[in-house]
């Protein structure tokens, strides 16, 4: 996912200047460091994420990229369970009457690497590709894309496309649990391999467990529309086949008066379907610009979501820069989301209580404040509050669940600093 | 049918909410101005204003990959912005 902007850059730094430069060495180190916390005042998941980037570049489409990432994550998850008035025990921990259960043994650390190029092939032509390798305690993937890019029309339209493909696996703790089983009676660590959730399985440390693998494509276009605007349109679709149940979350299990009596494992199908459209908007506005940026996204599991982004640079004087930024995400939620499962009906084929697959806002506000000491080294800080909000007594709440907070708002902070310089 | 209207009006509060959000985008199009959606010819030596840093279509790639991998682990919507991979299980 750290990659998926790096074409992106490409065709706009190759759309606006044809200027050939000395071979440079380019390097950015920054440090994220997010939180969250619900309106139930629980403090939720907290990541430390360096990057470093090393770039040496001869010319706007002749460069090699290395990047190395590092993520250190601790803290809780909503286990998929609902907030009850009574108090609500599962393996290894218990939660208070009234709230969210978050599971709290939440820990995992992540390396990624990557390495991205591009080469021209003549003077209006050239290809760009990455490798991507990542690995945490439960989750391993390797991914590789190659795109080919052309200029036509006096170089003022770029025309793109691409396919990626990736393959993970994922081996969580305490081992796989088949679909709908309760909590309670695979307590014990269990390694089925059965079909269930789909996906292959191996065996080993490194790429253990079941696979995904997913298979996607991309065709854009970039146009200069005149001395100061530039747009972007694309689309992408991609193929996830295997294993895309996630193995820590679970699904309660309530009576006619929305009491839980038991807690089941979830599942999701084993196939996916994704597809977007996006657009993007660059215009200067004086030594200012404003980008504008739209994406539908859709997929077979019956989610939409519309995704709009505005940033404003505003250049202060030659050396400092601010950059507000504000984001809206609207999703729909997937098919096979339940609130929670009634005891004594049929069970699905899949479900998945995960507050990330239902009806969501996500809304983003911060900002950038930039500074640059010469041409050669500068500092910036990022700054931005993201807010999840959804329905807390959604239509399908029974009994109990009326009286608690089916969706407490979520409230995330991500700070950024980052240093960028070259020699 | 008890079942399909629910939904039906569900979708329909969706397409207007977009729309809102649509006519939002325009209305920032028009103070924008005209000048800078009226198409015309760009020569190579009059990309002054897009060669700016600030001008290009990912002015700041690894922040926007952070933002992009914060969003891929919140929400059920993700991709269109490349081919690249790189997953993390995200739980």
């Amino acid at each position: 996912m750290q990659l998926t902007k790096k074409l992106g850059l490409a065709v706009g730094a190759l759309l606006s200047t044809t200027q050939v430069q000395a071979e440079d060495w380019l390097y950015n180190i920054s440090v994220l460091h997010y939180s969250e916390k619900d309106s139930q005042n629980q403090d939720r998941v907290t990541v430390v994420e360096p990057v470093v980037s090393l770039t040496k570049r001869k010319a706007a489409d002749d460069y090699v990229q290395l990047e190395f990432i590092y993520d250190s994550l601790t803290g809780a998850s909503p286990n998929g369970a609902n907030a009850s008035s009574k108090v609500q025990i599962f393996n290894g921990y218990q939660v208070l009457p009234g709230f969210t259960p978050l599971d709290t043994s939440f820990n995992d650390e992540r390396i990624a690497i990557n390495y991205n190029w591009m080469k021209p092939l003549s003077s209006f032509s050239r290809y760009h590709a990455d490798l991507n390798y990542s690995s945490e305690s439960d989750y391993d993937s390797v991914a590789g894309s190659l795109s080919y890019l052309v200029d036509v029309d006096d170089k003022s339209t770029t025309l793109t496309i691409g396919g990626g493909y990736s393959y993970d696996t994922v081996n969580p703790h305490g081992g796989f649990h088949d679909a709908f089983t309760s909590i309670f009676a695979t307590s014990g660590a269990q390694t089925t391999t059965s079909a269930s959730g789909g996906g292959g399985s191996s065996s080993g440390s490194l790429f253990s467990g079941k696979d995904k693998q997913t298979f996607s494509a991309l065709a854009g276009v970039a146009h200069v529309l005149n001395r100061f605007t530039l747009l972007d349109a694309k689309y992408s679709i991609s193929q996830v086949n295997g294993y895309q149940t996630d193995p820590y979350k679970l699904i309660s299990v309530i009576d006619s008066d929305g009491f839980p009596v038991d807690y089941v494992w979830e599942n999701r199908p084993d196939s996916r379907l994704k597809q977007t459209v996006s657009t993007g908007f660059v215009t200067a506005i004086g030594v200012d610009s404003l980008h504008l940026d739209y994406r539908y996204y859709w997929d077979d599991w019956g989610i939409k979501a519309n995704t709009y982004d505005v940033k404003y640079h505003l250049a202060v004087n030659s050396k400092v820069y601010v950059e507000p930024h504000y984001r809206l995400s609207n999703q729909q939620a997937a098919d096979f989301y339940h609130l929670s499962l009634q005891q004594g009906t049929a069970t699905p084929k899949n479900a998945s209580a995960d507050y990330r697959l239902a009806d969501m806002k996500t809304t983003t506000l911060g900002g950038m404040i930039g500074y640059r000491f010469n041409t050669k080294l500068a500092l910036t800080f990022n700054i931005e509050q993201i807010r999840q909000t959804g329905d807390n007594s959604p239509a399908q709440a029974v009994g109990d669940q009326k009286l608690n907070n089916m969706f407490p708002t979520l409230k995330m902070w991500a700070l950024t600093f980052g240093i960028q310089g070259m020699w | 049918m008890e079942e399909i209207v629910p939904e039906l009006h569900a979708h329909k509060l969706f397409t207007v909410k977009i729309m809102n959000k649509f006519f939002i985008l325009l209305a920032l199009l028009t103070v924008v101005g005209c000048d800078h959606i009226q198409p015309q010819e760009v020569k190579a030596w009059q990309r002054d204003v897009l060669a700016r840093e600030d001008m290009q279509l990912v002015p700041h790639p690894i922040q926007d990959g952070l933002d992009e991998h914060i969003y891929f682990s919140k929400e059920a919507a993700s991709g269109g912005s490349g081919v690249g991979g790189g997953g993390c299980g995200c739980n």
